[in-house]
Parts: structure tokens; C-alpha cells; sequence
């Protein structure tokens, strides 16, 4: 069953339409709003409140679709808890409690799994650093590769500015990775 | 030919959103500037980079709130903002929604559906029954035409545009002192208030209502459109009435000296009932509950 037939059982009162919803974006959700954020505790937070303001707001929604809506929410729920909490030290690799959600791929080798997790973490910092418009930017079109027009609709503005915030976005990624030698390897070979 | 460098042209071209064209007055640069292929090379191990990162999972399930995610309300949409002196009158029939204006100029027909009516996108939308007097103040369309997909079509009429406010978020949604009965809502994309000075609502009485909507990622204010009134209870007889006209401004829930509606409690209303008022914002809903005392 399609977003908007689920949606159209939600306006419904059908409250078990909402739970395929659920199962269908969580992880999309979660592995946005950790990229945004950089801690899985506050990522697992953004899902969650996303969810409980959409089961209230779902029903009444209008002027997106689902997908790009449920984006926009927790774009917006992403930006209030990074912002409302102090930094405490994160690793996008654990959880709150310490369970390991990223794992390496098993085939891997030791020293594979390595440089995985040290691309894993230049990313993380790389992305902390840009701006939070751009940091949005780049995580919904690269993370959740939305199109432009969805994430013209998630953000609320012209797909214009989706593309030259996209654009902007990805020299900063680039220039922010240029010296790591997990992402370009060449770089610590000519140090 | 491509002349200068084209980092410009890096973030559309790892897109594949050139034109066949550009994309070879691109590529034709790039074999003859070692600088940008350089900075484009480094631009898409970046970007693939990022995209080779695996997808996480949600650690934990999500909890949803009990209940229903829609209350078993029956909504009524009224027009909210009325142009000086207008008055309209609303009823309920068996078979949907009539507004009508009471000097005979608007007539505003749509229909319960699943428990609520939404507005039409676009006054292209309107059904029979809508008949505009000349030089009628009461204008369409409603703020968001790409949402026609999800909305049925209704035939009803919003009487303003959502207007962007010279003012912060905490300054739209403070509520001034005397108003004890109010509401706000934050679903992570706009955040509304609803207000009224009224402590009691008799039947007959006259409230007035206040209310405004936040965008929350622009900060941009706004009045809304549209109000929904309706009983919570499927109580209510078809025929109750409200009468809507343009109350005095109140400091503080205004937007250029305009306040938002007056609403006139049926007479039918019975003491004990409750009844709600639905401010729709772009992707939710402010409601104030009042009961009839």
C-alpha cells in the first residue's frame, strides 16, 4: 500500500495505517538525523519525536507528501535537539547504550574494517562542521538521496536554492576531507 | 566552448544533470585544466564517500501515542478572516456544508469526509453551489496548490492569503494576559496559537477568536485562511449556526490592527457540549476546545 493510501486510512482514524508508515522511514529517518546530529542517542530521539508529532499531524497533512513531510519534520526535530542539548562525546558507531549500530562488513579485513571506520568518523567531523543549511543539504541529497523537488518540498524553498545549497555543501564536504587519508589516500602518501 | 574554470558546474555534472552539451563542453575542459579535473576528482570521492556510508537502523522501536490518530470530531470549515461588515452564516446539513453569507453574497458548499473537510487547492477547485457577488473581498486560492493530489475536492472559499509578519516566534506565539482560554501547537513544522478572551460561551454569545501561525524552519507569521468549527459530539443537530464578522482588534494577536473572527455560539448549542476550533496551518491544525456553558 502507497504513502498516500496509508495516509488516506490515517485521516481515517485507522491507527494501524500509521505503523507501516513507521517501519517503512525509521531507518531512512534515523541514519538522517544522525548525520546531522553525530550522536545516536539524539538521532534515536529525532525519530521518535518526528513519529509522535506526525501520528497527532499526519491526518490534517497537506502540501507535501508524506516522504518529503516526514523529512521536513525531522530535519526540523534534528535542529532543536542538536541545538537545545550540550555536546557530549559521540560515536555514530554506538548507540545510547553502547550496542554497535554500523557494523563493519564482515568480509572485510582487519585492516579494511579500519579504514572503514576511520572514513566513517572523517565524515561524521566533516559534516559537523558545515554549516547547518548545507550540512541538510548534503545529507538529504547524498545520505537519503532525495530529489531536488522533494527536498524543495522538505525544506520549504524554490529548487533553486536546493541546487546551489547542494552544490555549496559538497566543496565544503570535499575541502573538509581533503586531508584525511582514510577518504584520499594519496594525501597521506604525499605528506 | 567552456572557458575559465567550472567549479560551478562540479555539483550538476556528479548529478548527471547536465545537458548533453554542457556535459561535453564540461568534460572537454576538464581534459585541458588539471586544476578543476583535480578539484572534480576530489569533489566525487567526497560525495561517494558519503553515499558508500551504510544506512543505519533505528535501535529501538518507535512508540506511538495511544488512541486514534484522528479524534472522532465532525469539522465544518468557515472562512476566517472576513472582509470589514461581511457576515456569514454557517450550517450543517445532513448532507455537508453550507455557508452562506447572510446579504446573499457567498454561498460556500463542500462535505464531511472521513471526519474532516479540507479546502480545495485553487478556486478551479470550487463545486457547485459557490456563487461569488460582484466585488466581493473574499478571495482564493488557499497557500499550498501542491497539495491537490492529497485533498478532496471541496468546494470552499479562504478569504485571505497567509501574510509573513515582522516578528519573532516568541513574539507571535505570546499570549497576551487575559485570555484564559487558549492553544498551541508545535508539530516540528509550524507552530500555531489559537486564543479568546471569552471565560464562557453561552449559547447565542458572541467570541471572539485570535490566531496565528509560525512557520518553524522561515519563522515566517502568518494569519491562517480558514477556521474549522464543529461539535466534538455527534450530538449536534444539523442547522446549528454560527455567525462570523470581523471582531474589535486586540493588541498582541493582531495583524495590522486585524484580529481574526468572531464566532457566534449557536443557540442550539447545548450547555455542557464542547465544541472545537480547528486553526489548519500548512501541514497541521491548532485546536481550542470550548464548552458550552
Amino acid at each position: 500500500m502507497d504513502d498516500e493510501a496509508l495516509l488516506d486510512r490515517c485521516r481515517r482514524g485507522d491507527r494501524d495505517a500509521f505503523t507501516p508508515l513507521v517501519h517503512r522511514y525509521q531507518d531512512e529517518l534515523y541514519t538522517m538525523a544522525l548525520r546531522l546530529t553525530g550522536n545516536p542517542a539524539d538521532a534515536a530521539d529525532v525519530v521518535q519525536e518526528t513519529f509522535t508529532r506526525a501520528f497527532r499531524s499526519l491526518p490534517r497533512l497537506r502540501g507535501a507528501t508524506v516522504r518529503a513531510w516526514l523529512f521536513r519534520v525531522a530535519v526540523n526535530c534534528s535542529h532543536d535537539i542538536h541545538r537545545q542539548r550540550s555536546r557530549r562525546p559521540a560515536d555514530p558507531l554506538e548507540d545510547s547504550e553502547g550496542r554497535v549500530l554500523d557494523l563493519p562488513d564482515p568480509g572485510l579485513g582487519p585492516e579494511a574494517t579500519v579504514l572503514q571506520r576511520e572514513r566513517a568518523d572523517a565524515i561524521r567531523i566533516a559534516l559537523l562542521a558545515l554549516p547547518h543549511d548545507f550540512r541538510v543539504a548534503v545529507v538529504l541529497r547524498d545520505v537519503n538521496q532525495l530529489s531536488y523537488e522533494e527536498m524543495a518540498q522538505a525544506l520549504s524553498v524554490p529548487v533553486g536554492t536546493v541546487k546551489s545549497r547542494i552544490s555549496r555543501a559538497r566543496g565544503l564536504l570535499a575541502a573538509a576531507l581533503r586531508q584525511s587519508p582514510a577518504v584520499f589516500p594519496r594525501a597521506e602518501e604525499a605528506w | 566552448m567552456v572557458s575559465g574554470h567550472v567549479e560551478s558546474l562540479f555539483s550538476a555534472a556528479y548529478d548527471g544533470e547536465l545537458s548533453p552539451d554542457a556535459r561535453a563542453a564540461f568534460d572537454r575542459h576538464l581534459g585541458e585544466c588539471s586544476a578543476c579535473a583535480a578539484a572534480f576528482a576530489e569533489l566525487t570521492t567526497a560525495v561517494d564517500t558519503l553515499r558508500e556510508q551504510p544506512r543505519a537502523q533505528m535501535p529501538h522501536p518507535v512508540r506511538l501515542p495511544e488512541g486514534s490518530p484522528v479524534p472522532g470530531r465532525r469539522w465544518f470549515e468557515v472562512p476566517a478572516r472576513l472582509s470589514q461588515g461581511r457576515r456569514l452564516l454557517a450550517g450543517l446539513t445532513a448532507a455537508g456544508l453550507v455557508v452562506a453569507a447572510a446579504a446573499a453574497a457567498v454561498v460556500v458548499v463542500g462535505h464531511l469526509n472521513s471526519g474532516t473537510v479540507v479546502p480545495s487547492s485553487s478556486s478551479a477547485g470550487m463545486s457547485s453551489g459557490v456563487a461569488l457577488a460582484p466585488g466581493t473581498a473574499i478571495r482564493a486560492p488557499l497557500p499550498s496548490p501542491q497539495s491537490a493530489s492529497l485533498l478532496p475536492e471541496v468546494g470552499l472559499l479562504p478569504v485571505c492569503s497567509p501574510k509573513a509578519l515582522p516578528i519573532s516566534k516568541a513574539e507571535a506565539l505570546e499570549i497576551p494576559t487575559g485570555f484564559p482560554n487558549h492553544a498551541t501547537e508545535d508539530n516540528g513544522v509550524s507552530t500555531g496559537v489559537v486564543a479568546t478572551q471569552a471565560s464562557s460561551f453561552a449559547p447565542g454569545a458572541t467570541v471572539d477568536i485570535y490566531a496565528r501561525l509560525i512557520d518553524d524552519s522561515s519563522h515566517a507569521v502568518s494569519l491562517p485562511c480558514t477556521v474549522l468549527v464543529g461539535p466534538q459530539s455527534s450530538s449536534s443537530s444539523p442547522g446549528d449556526d454560527f455567525t462570523m464578522a470581523v471582531p474589535t482588534p486586540v493588541a498582541g494577536l493582531t495583524v495590522d490592527g486585524q484580529p481574526l473572527l468572531q464566532v457566534t455560539v449557536p443557540a442550539t448549542a447545548v450547555a455542557g457540549e464542547t465544541y472545537d476550533i480547528l486553526v489548519p496551518a500548512p501541514d497541521a491544525a491548532v485546536i481550542l476546545t470550548i464548552q458550552i456553558s
